[in-house]
């Protein structure tokens, strides 16, 4: 196996960054070349993970070395899923479908009370907070931490407000508390945007580097 | 004859993509020093690992792959370096891209050395899992048992010491979770009310802003936001590492766009006072 450290593996690893690259030039062969290669290579990549870490450790080597037989079952049952296929028995992917959902929807309901019911009750923050109320060592003043949950308590009534389409919003005082919130949103929206082009600015910051460094020995 | 006006906003991309590398290039080669403050976020994980009970497992879980390892890899060696300052024993785990599990494996099998990190005593690589949900319910019952055999000698994970004593999440003292996707909904939805042990987070930069809210309620302890919560871990460690030398073209490139954004906005808003085109 070639090692990414490998001189072969750098080669690969620039060209390969290279003609992904070329389509800021214009459309061509050798990107579209790579960009299959590169997809092929992660499908590839995926089964043989897929095998190695999954299915062959906790279903073949049980099922066929160590007597556990009735996993032969659970093939039955992945096979059901093809099923859907077919006009005359799609009825039985229903049933693998329905197991899946059934997992799922349990999962579901426990991650979803664990997830949201701490930001419950995480949202309700004393307006006035005292030095007493700050965890030790914290940097932020009480009149600063009082202006913070002043603003969280802003926001978070403004934005829900803003969510909020049982009736229409005629009302005057509603109309401004949901458009405050609206303009919450643009911030929090702006503030993600900003993050996404810092991130995509890491990962070109990152293959100019293997370019740089890796393949031309260059800082 | 179109104006200045028009021009800035038909620039040809090609020169803007051609800026942009020459500013990178530069900051990549000439390092401006500029001021870089550690923010309690990244604080949050250092103080997570500084408190970590040595005898418990941490364990470290992945799920990013070549396509992001611009970010989550500088922030996966950080997390893991501190780990082995600490001499705290822990495990790899891979979710969701098979990638991951050969991209962290790497990352540890590489500082292992310096830190005299043994396979198997001192950490352990339990591998790649398609399924977030069904691994972590199990790993809340029996670790062993969901797992079964560890990813790089294919042994039973009973046969290592460092799972001796290890049963499920009351064994494990700290939790990070490398990700390029939403992961952190399976970690603290299906386990965080089984265990004592701080969950930290270090995802993309484009996902860390909807963490915000789970920090402000204290679910995750601590985030390293993207490239630049790595850089602000190398500061905390004291190494000049990737991100160390990134930041400067990192802050340098969001200079040149805002530059970009208010030129094409000048742009727009003149040529409409012209009666041109916007």
């Amino acid at each position: 196996m070639i090692e990414y450290s490998h001189p072969v593996g750098i080669w690969i690893g620039a060209i390969g960054t290279l003609a992904l690259f070329s389509l800021i030039l214009k459309e061509n062969w050798l990107y579209r070349l790579f960009e299959h290669m590169f997809i092929g290579l992660a499908a590839g990549y995926t089964i043989k993970a897929a095998w190695h870490e999954i299915l062959k450790p906790q279903w073949w080597i049980p099922m066929t070395r160590d007597g556990q037989w009735p996993w032969a079952f659970a093939l039955f049952g992945g096979f059901l899923f093809y099923t859907i296929f077919t006009k005359r028995y799609n009825w039985m992917s229903r049933i693998s479908i329905g197991i899946l959902l059934g997992f799922a929807a349990g999962q579901a309901f426990q991650a979803t009370a664990n997830l949201y019911i701490p930001q419950i009750r995480g949202s309700f923050k004393p307006l006035w907070v005292t030095q007493s109320m700050l965890p030790a060592g914290s940097q932020v003043t009480p009149l600063g931490q009082s202006l913070n949950n002043i603003l969280f308590l802003v926001i978070i009534i403004t934005v829900m407000t803003y969510f909020f389409f049982s009736f229409e919003q005629k009302n005057r005082v509603i109309q401004s508390t949901a458009r405050t919130g609206r303009l919450m949103l643009m911030f929090a929206f702006g503030a993600i945007f900003g993050s996404t082009v810092m991130a995509r600015m890491a990962l070109l910051i990152d293959r100019v580097w293997f370019l740089m460094h890796r393949w031309l020995g260059i800082g | 004859m179109s104006s200045f006006a028009e021009n800035l906003q038909n620039i040809d991309r090609r020169y803007l993509y051609l800026t942009l590398l020459l500013i990178v290039v530069i900051g990549l080669l000439v390092p401006i020093p500029l001021p870089l403050a550690v923010g309690p976020q990244a604080r949050g994980v250092y103080d997570a690992i500084e408190k970590a009970d040595p005898r418990k497992l941490a364990i470290v879980s992945t799920l990013w792959s070549a396509s992001t390892q611009g970010e989550n890899r500088p922030q996966t060696r950080v997390i893991i370096e501190h780990l082995m300052r600490r001499k705290l024993k822990f495990a790899l785990i891979a979710f969701g891209d098979p990638q991951s599990t050969i991209l962290a494996y790497e990352v540890a099998d590489e500082l292992a050395p310096k830190y005299g990190y043994k396979y198997g005593r001192d950490w352990i690589n339990f591998g790649f899992r398609a399924d977030i949900a069904g691994t972590l319910k199990g790993m809340v019952r029996n670790i062993e048992e969901t797992l079964k055999q560890d990813t790089k000698e294919r042994k039973p994970l009973h046969q290592f010491p460092i799972m001796k004593g290890i049963r499920n999440f009351d064994d494990v003292g700290f939790i990070a979770e490398v990700s390029a996707s939403a992961n952190y909904v399976s970690w603290l939805g299906l386990v965080a009310g089984s265990t004592d042990a701080p969950f930290c987070y270090a995802p993309t930069s484009v996902m860390a802003p909807e963490l915000y809210t789970y920090i402000d309620s204290g679910q995750i302890a601590g985030m390293l936001f993207g490239i630049k919560g790595a850089a602000e871990y190398e500061r905390m460690l004291g190494i000049k590492g990737f991100t160390t030398r990134a930041i400067t073209p990192v802050s340098l490139t969001l200079i040149l766009l805002f530059v970009l954004i208010g030129l094409g906005n000048y742009g727009m808003f003149a040529s409409r006072r012209q009666g041109g085109k916007a």
